[in-house]
């Protein structure tokens, strides 16, 4: 039993990962892909979307919700979009092959817009869309999966809280990379709260009998950002995501046919399955891709000297505090909380492998 | 003088616009083409984007900001994107042929991204995502403009309150239609509130100094909703727009290139109008049959709509939905003009020299 927090060199979490996910079945390459989706979020401080998963995958694994071994086939394909059947496929292996190929349609004419079809969880969105600026792109992607959250007036989960991410390349700073949920917080936010024992503000949810939830896990629905804004983003990604690819994820809730329970994550929800678009844009069918970034930076530059409000040492730019968290935790490591040791140690003795190396 | 509000029938308002902008120098169907935006606007009682408009339109011709005989250009041209330079076109006359031009290359390739460069106001973004829907697709579009918001953490405006839109066409219930600024509350609100003279809560804007005010006069940068997450992708939105395109509109305000100044209209102060846009469509043919997809949002449709209701909501509205019932009354009953309009309105007959809104003395 492990009571103090760890702070683990990321190459050891990376390989302990990597040999969790090969003993589930997983091929080598797509566990490594999985490793770095999961390094990728605790490097950036977002442990919500890191190791702390490992339990929830090998559950789904175990139980034939998330597949190590998928059919993944393009069924639709023009110059500019595709179709990916993604046979439940862990998300960072079919999501990556979709960036990639969204890239590669954007490079030739101008725009790639690829859907994903009934694929399972990607870990952060920030990583993909990154990928996608690395390649001197303008990155787009959202996710659409069950309810968890409240539509605007309603006071049950009736839309998923879908995020979105947005990049666009820089040279100087790091690229632009938004990642946000269209909830008011992201469900991470209310995991903290229950492991610290905290309660939350009111807004941020609401029980099972919709009124505001104080104590964590009370927690049944969580509310969208700006009332009918986040509800509204979040209706219509299920209607350009789900119910583009004949893969809806909430009326099958809504309307009874699919029972909800308890969840790893914080009140019910039904069986775990995801659908995304993934769209890259090439910036050098506008403008000179270094005048491009250029002009990122500069923008970057002068938002940061603006006058501050009060309570603000700084104007962060979307990705930013991800970026410098990276900067000090692949150095210094990664902090890891006793309970999630625990776990993970667990889980390494039931698939019979060794522990995290360098840990007791 | 009118001291009161009056309701016009929508046709006599459009008969009104066309004629005026005919008066100031644009081709009869494009004149016709503004009045149908700013007509879908006041329809759906989103009238901070209507006739309210039309003297700062006018303003804005005189000294050149807004070109009513514009040279449209493609000037970037594949299977699946396009750029038009705008030449300072209005909004509507441009928007509405990128909009038709996505749709053109989603019908081909399954998808089409215009950007629009150097145009100016298109009044709400709903009629262009809505052509869209019309055709059977997916609609996505958002717009740029100069600083009028404050960043996450900032206390002076220093991006655009860039709206987004996102539209699904639907068969038995109107299509699903999400327009949205990226500030807490959209300009207009804030405008309506002034001509009142009535209070604003302090979440929706900053004063000069840089701290929340109640006094709408007093606004000087609009605050973002959801902190970070509007901030972000109105960032965003001017990097995949403005500085695609080459025409950045925040970057030269914040490096002092460019002045503001005390803009009719709008709140505060603003640099001289200038915007850049996305238009998308998705063909959702492609991907599934059309008919299906629509009985499907259907069916998503009632399904929210006949879930339990918070306190204080008697029926959950789906985007776009207040709009249209708003648009079934107004296109019977016409549309109320507070007095205030229609004395603006009748300067700019007069100062254009064209006749007044038939019926209305």
């Amino acid at each position: 039993m492990t009571d103090q927090t760890l702070v683990l060199p990321w190459q050891a979490l990376h390989e302990f990962s990597t040999r969790v996910f090969a003993a589930l079945g997983l091929p080598e390459d797509h566990a490594r892909q999985e490793a770095d989706t999961l390094l990728w979020a605790n490097l950036r401080g977002v442990d919500s979307h890191g190791v702390v998963r490992i339990p929830w995958y090998v559950q789904n694994t175990q139980n034939g919700v998330m597949n190590t071994s998928p059919n993944i086939q393009v069924t639709v394909e023009t110059p500019a979009v595709a179709l990916i059947e993604a046979d439940q496929a862990y998300g960072p292996i079919v999501t990556n092959m979709a960036a990639d190929m969204a890239v590669e349609k954007a490079k030739e004419v101008g725009i790639g817009w690829v859907l994903i079809r009934n694929h399972t969880h990607q870990g952060t969105m920030g990583q993909y869309a990154q990928r996608i600026a690395n390649h001197d792109m303008v990155g787009l992607i959202f996710v659409a999966s069950r309810p968890n959250t409240a539509p605007f007036g309603a006071r049950a989960a009736g839309v998923s809280n879908n995020p979105i991410g947005l990049s666009a390349p820089a040279a100087r700073h790091p690229h632009l990379v938004l990642d946000m949920a269209t909830s008011l917080v992201a469900m991470g936010k209310v995991l903290v709260a229950r492991e610290r024992g905290e309660s939350l503000p009111v807004g941020w949810g609401l029980d099972e009998n919709g009124n505001p939830a104080i104590d964590p896990k009370d927690l049944a629905t969580l509310l969208p950002m700006g009332g009918p804004k986040g509800s509204g983003m979040s209706l219509l990604f299920e209607c350009m995501g789900s119910l583009m690819v004949s893969n809806p994820l909430v009326l099958p809730v809504l309307s009874g046919e699919l029972e909800e329970a308890k969840t790893y994550h914080v009140g019910r929800m039904a069986r775990h399955n995801q659908n995304s678009v993934v769209a890259a844009i090439d910036v050098s069918r506008f403008i000179d891709i270094n005048e491009y970034k250029e002009q990122v930076d500069s923008l970057i530059d002068h938002l940061k000297e603006l006058p501050r409000a009060d309570g603000f040492d700084d104007i962060l730019m979307p990705g930013e505090k991800e970026e410098r968290t990276y900067a000090e935790r692949i150095k210094t490591g990664i902090p890891v909380p006793p309970k999630t040791l625990d776990t993970l140690r667990q889980i390494a003795a039931d698939l019979k492998i060794e522990f995290i190396k360098g840990v007791s | 003088m009118t001291d009161q509000a009056i309701l016009v029938p929508w046709q006599d308002l459009h008969d009104f616009i066309s004629r005026l902008f005919v008066g100031i120098g644009m081709p009869d169907d494009h004149a016709a083409q503004e009045a149908d935006a700013l007509m879908w606007a006041n329809l759906r009682g989103v009238d901070s984007h209507g006739v309210a408009r039309v003297p700062w339109y006018i303003a804005n011709t005189k000294t050149g900001v807004m070109n009513p005989s514009p040279s449209i250009e493609v000037r970037v041209d594949t299977p699946a994107i396009a750029m038009i330079e705008a030449d300072r076109a209005f909004g509507p006359i441009v928007t509405n042929m990128a909009a038709d031009m996505a749709v053109e290359k989603a019908k081909e390739v399954g998808i089409g991204w215009i950007l629009i460069r150097n145009h100016t106001h298109q009044g709400a973004m709903g009629p262009y995502v809505q052509r869209v829907s019309n055709q059977d697709m997916a609609g996505l579009m958002f717009a740029c403009s100069q600083p009028n918001m404050a960043p996450y953490g900032a206390r002076v405006a220093g991006l655009n309150n860039s709206p987004f839109a996102l539209s699904v066409p639907a068969k038995r219930h109107p299509g699903l239609l999400l327009d949205m600024a990226t500030s807490l509350v959209a300009l207009g609100k804030v405008i309506v509130a002034r001509d009142k003279g009535a209070e604003i809560p302090p979440e929706w804007g900053l004063d000069q100094n840089g701290n929340p005010t109640t006094n709408p006069s007093q606004l000087a940068a609009l605050l973002p909703v959801a902190g970070p997450k509007g901030s972000g992708m109105a960032l965003l939105f001017e990097c995949m727009g403005s500085i695609m395109s080459a025409n950045s509109l925040i970057l030269p305000v914040l490096s002092g290139q460019v002045g503001q100044t005390e803009e009719a209209g709008s709140v505060g102060r603003m640099a001289t109008h200038n915007q850049n846009s996305v238009i998308a469509a998705i063909d959702i043919a492609r991907f599934i049959d059309i008919d299906q997809y629509k009985n499907e949002v259907d069916g998503l449709i009632d399904h929210i709509k006949a879930l339990p209701k918070a306190d204080g909501f008697d029926e959950i509205t789906m985007p776009g939905e207040r709009a249209q019932r708003c648009y079934d009354e107004r296109v019977k009953t016409g549309i109320p003009l507070p007095s205030g309009t229609i004395e603006a309105l009748r300067d700019a007959a007069d100062s254009v020299g064209v006749e007044f809104i038939r019926g209305v003395q």
